[in-house]
């Protein structure tokens, strides 16, 4: 793992950002043993999640976010739907009312970790290589990378993809699911996973809702049908309108524990 | 395709069951998929051979059961096949409360070892 300290965040300076390298293969919990029985076929019930070490390691930073008192919510969406944008509205808005840390992936690059660069936030940059999500493992490291001390609310910006993340538990809180007026309104009928699994759902950049012919009505309808259980929040993180409706949710979640 | 990371998952498994009972060889591998789980079980099935090239579970057959998915009724206890999604209500009361029953599966079920 190559970490850098982060300094001190005011001039966003080259070091500024932190770096997670994922490449190390992470330790995994030991399985049930089988029957040792040589040169006869035995069959051995296993029976555990495929995702088993990932549900592991998730369990592990969910007890780890508790003990610290630390919201974790896991921003997921296609690429190209403003998860960065919304999280620097985000991070200005709650401002220094509550303390923030951001955990962001990207298969290469660290443009988003710099464009959310703020005084006082730390931020680490995962970069997955060729994965096209993070995982529980990717995340733990992360966190180890960050100064946690005092920060109430740590946002992860998924990779961009509205497929493989739902498979993938990270341990967060809430799964807020973004979507944006540039995607057409049956997105959620196209992608059920990760819908089905959202705690709360985004609709961004209803500012060009009407010249793109976005209906946000019917789009509405295509969220509550797939995600009865999620809160939408119609918004542009470009404008600012209705972005404080959902740092009314944030602020709410950090005040309850999660 | 994070078909690649179940599979390297399923696989890391499948041989720690191979060592941990000192098998010579993996003869049979059983995983379930349910058809909600977000997982292709042909993309599955191409990682995994991919992957377990060179390894104790190279010559193994793999089963890759699939499930269905099902509701169940919140009002009635109803279980029913659900062909879209989501369910729209119970066949049997009409109720629009509908949990997923089964079809979320991705595990791996038995490991054959000689």
């Amino acid at each position: 793992m190559t970490s850098k300290p982060s300094t001190c965040g005011c001039g966003a300076s080259e070091d500024a950002v932190i770096h997670v390298d994922v490449s190390d293969p992470a330790e995994r919990p030991p399985l049930p043993p089988g029957d040792p029985l040589p040169g006869v076929e035995v069959r051995v019930d296993v029976n555990v999640r495929l995702l088993d070490a990932n549900d592991r390691q998730a369990a592990a930073n969910r007890a780890q976010f508790a003990a610290r008192r630390i919201c974790a919510v896991n921003l997921v969406s296609g690429p190209g739907a403003g998860k960065t944008t919304l999280l620097q509205r985000t991070l200005e808005a709650l401002g220094p009312e509550i303390r923030c840390a951001v955990l962001v992936g990207d298969l290469q690059t660290d443009h988003d970790a710099r464009r959310l660069q703020r005084p006082g936030v730390p931020v680490a940059q995962i970069t997955t290589g060729s994965a096209c999500h993070l995982d529980a493992a990717m995340v733990a490291r992360g966190i180890a990378a960050l100064p946690l001390e005092g920060v109430q609310l740590l946002l992860i910006e998924n990779v961009g993809n509205l497929v493989c993340p739902a498979s993938f538990d990270l341990g967060e809180n809430r799964r807020v699911v973004l979507v944006s007026c540039a995607e057409g309104e049956d997105k959620p009928l196209k992608y059920p996973p990760l819908f089905t699994s959202a705690h709360a759902v985004i609709m961004n950049k209803i500012d060009v809702a009407e010249v793109l012919d976005f209906d946000r009505a019917v789009s509405r309808e295509a969220i509550r049908r797939i995600a009865p259980q999620a809160p939408i929040f119609e918004l542009s993180a470009r404008t600012g309108a209705g972005l404080d409706a959902w740092c009314r949710y944030l602020r709410a979640l950090v005040e309850r524990g999660a | 395709m994070h078909e690649l990371g179940i599979a390297e998952s399923a696989l890391r498994a499948v041989l720690e069951v191979a060592r941990k009972g000192k098998a010579v060889q993996v003869r049979r591998v059983v995983v379930r998929i349910g058809a909600r789980s977000g997982v292709e079980p042909e993309a599955f099935r191409f990682a995994f051979d991919a992957l377990r090239v060179d390894t104790r579970a190279a010559g193994a057959a793999v089963d890759v059961e699939c499930i269905p998915a099902t509701g169940r009724c919140e009002e009635c206890g109803a279980c029913f096949a659900v062909s879209d999604f989501p369910a729209g209500g119970c066949p049997a009361c009409g109720g629009a409360r509908v949990d997923v029953a089964g079809g979320m599966e991705l595990e791996l079920k038995t490991v054959d070892l000689v």
